[in-house]
């Protein structure tokens, strides 16, 4: 019962002109909620920009939850290790965070996109 | 709230319901309305949920990769196991009885078949990407329909399997969809902030704009009439679309700053929908203008999905793994 596909149209993010990097493809886990812009759009998470070495809970006007600005207090900044521990499991790492996602349990797809996400946020600087 | 906190500790209690909308500017009792709230397993993460056939409730259990089934009758719980990096996000019952899943975890639609127990899986397309996919609902010649918040919405033949992708003309958003009695299909976008009605030959989306800008359409339904209520993530209203004029009414949820999440209209024309910022759900009469609240049966209850059947309004806990179960139907 194999399906029969027929793509309409390309589906997410634009067609890119080359194959997606690992760390691309596990961006678009989180690409529904998180830009990686200015951010200030209508999306539910905050910005991914410059997200590495970025004060934890820190954009501004975003309503983040009690819970990561409790964890903020103890841990000031995103470093590589800690954005790796909280996409593995955030609900461990911050009991009570508000981000519907339980995680990547992949090590080589978290270190993929957390190394992403830094090359990301060095290229909009 | 305490005294529902601490009966629900156990499965499968009956508490009389407490409406206890004091912000609302009507409140309304519901002297015949009982609630039980029933315990599932630790870690389940419940998200959305469905009646079955026989009488039980599935639930999808995101966070373990599985389709849950409650007999309510008992309190007994079920796990059936969707395969490996499984995080179903949806479920409905289908015109065939079974139970569709939307699988963001697997980017597939999953078939649950209650009889043989069968699973039957549809991967997206590889060039589809990740979806994100989100939520389903069958139109009047049992196509189903999907979203994924990655920006598409879907459709699978049950009978062939053969399967389409569209992207939404706003790209990244689209969330809750539901069917019309007439079996038309409209689907939200949450960051687009639209109602989408789908051409169900065609395929094409025809957007159509809430007077509310960047109001955040998280989920819709749609009540005896074809009218379709939406829940305003954004803006905190409830708001309704009537196609046959083409108006918006819309209400602003009581409460401060509420943020609506779940929508859904029972089959007394009641609109039931979820506040975070409440934790809680509201009922609302649309002929009274009346709201009656039911609290959250803990902290952080959030309820992401209602559905129900007749006499009865299920809502999922994600945030305390229950499920509170409203019977709404008058005794005898």
């Amino acid at each position: 019962m194999a399906p029969a596909v027929l793509l309409a149209t390309a589906a997410v993010a634009g067609p890119p002109s080359k194959p997606p990097s690992k760390g691309e493809r596990a961006y678009q886990k989180c690409y529904s909620c998180h830009e990686l812009g200015r951010g200030a759009g209508q999306l539910e998470g905050p910005t991914l920009r410059r997200i590495v070495g970025r004060r934890v809970a820190a954009e501004r006007g975003f309503a983040y939850s009690p819970a990561l600005r409790r964890f903020a207090r103890r841990h000031p900044r995103w470093t590589l290790k800690l954005l790796d521990r909280y996409v593995a499991n955030p609900e461990a790492l911050v009991p009570g965070t508000s981000m519907n996602f339980h995680g990547i349990s992949d090590a080589a797809e978290r270190r993929a996109l957390v190394e992403y996400l830094n090359g990301a946020g060095r290229s909009s600087r | 709230m305490s005294f529902v906190r601490t009966l629900a500790a156990a499965a499968a209690l009956v508490l009389t319901a407490a409406p206890a909308c004091a912000q609302a500017p009507k409140t309304d009792t519901p002297a015949t309305a009982t609630t039980r709230v029933f315990q599932l397993p630790e870690g389940a993460r419940v998200h959305d949920v469905a009646p079955a056939p026989d009488g039980t409730i599935w639930y999808t259990a995101q966070r373990q990769g599985a389709l849950g089934i409650l007999d309510p009758k008992t309190g007994k719980v079920r796990h059936i196991p969707l395969g490996e990096g499984s995080a179903p996000h949806g479920v409905i019952q289908g015109p065939d009885g079974a139970a569709w899943i939307t699988d963001s975890g697997l980017n597939a639609i999953v078939r649950f078949d209650p009889k043989s127990e069968k699973l039957t899986v549809w991967k997206l397309p590889e060039d589809a990407g990740y979806a994100n996919l989100n939520t389903g609902a069958f139109d009047g010649d049992g196509i189903h329909w999907f979203t994924g918040q990655n920006g598409i919405y879907g459709r699978l033949d049950p009978k062939t399997g053969a399967m389409r992708i569209f992207s939404d003309p706003d790209g990244r958003g689209p969330y809750g969809i539901a069917a019309t009695p007439s079996g038309d299909v409209y689907y939200v976008s949450l960051a687009g902030s639209h109602l989408a009605k789908i051409d169900r030959k065609t395929g094409a989306a025809a957007i159509v704009e809430p007077p509310t800008p960047a109001q955040g359409a998280r989920r819709v339904w749609a009540d005896s009439k074809g009218n379709l209520w939406v829940s305003e993530w954004n803006s905190g209203n409830l708001s309704r679309y009537t196609p046959a004029t083409n108006t918006w009414t819309m209400w602003k949820l009581p409460g401060d700053k509420p943020k609506a999440y779940a929508v859904y209209v029972d089959e007394r024309d009641i609109v039931w929908v979820s506040d975070f910022a409440a934790n809680a759900v509201l009922a609302f009469d649309p002929r009274t203008q009346t709201w009656t609240k039911y609290p959250g049966s803990g902290e952080g209850a959030n309820v992401r999905q209602i559905l129900g059947a007749p006499g009865e309004v299920y809502l999922p806990e994600s945030g305390t793994d229950r499920i509170m179960v409203v019977r709404t139907a008058r005794p005898g």
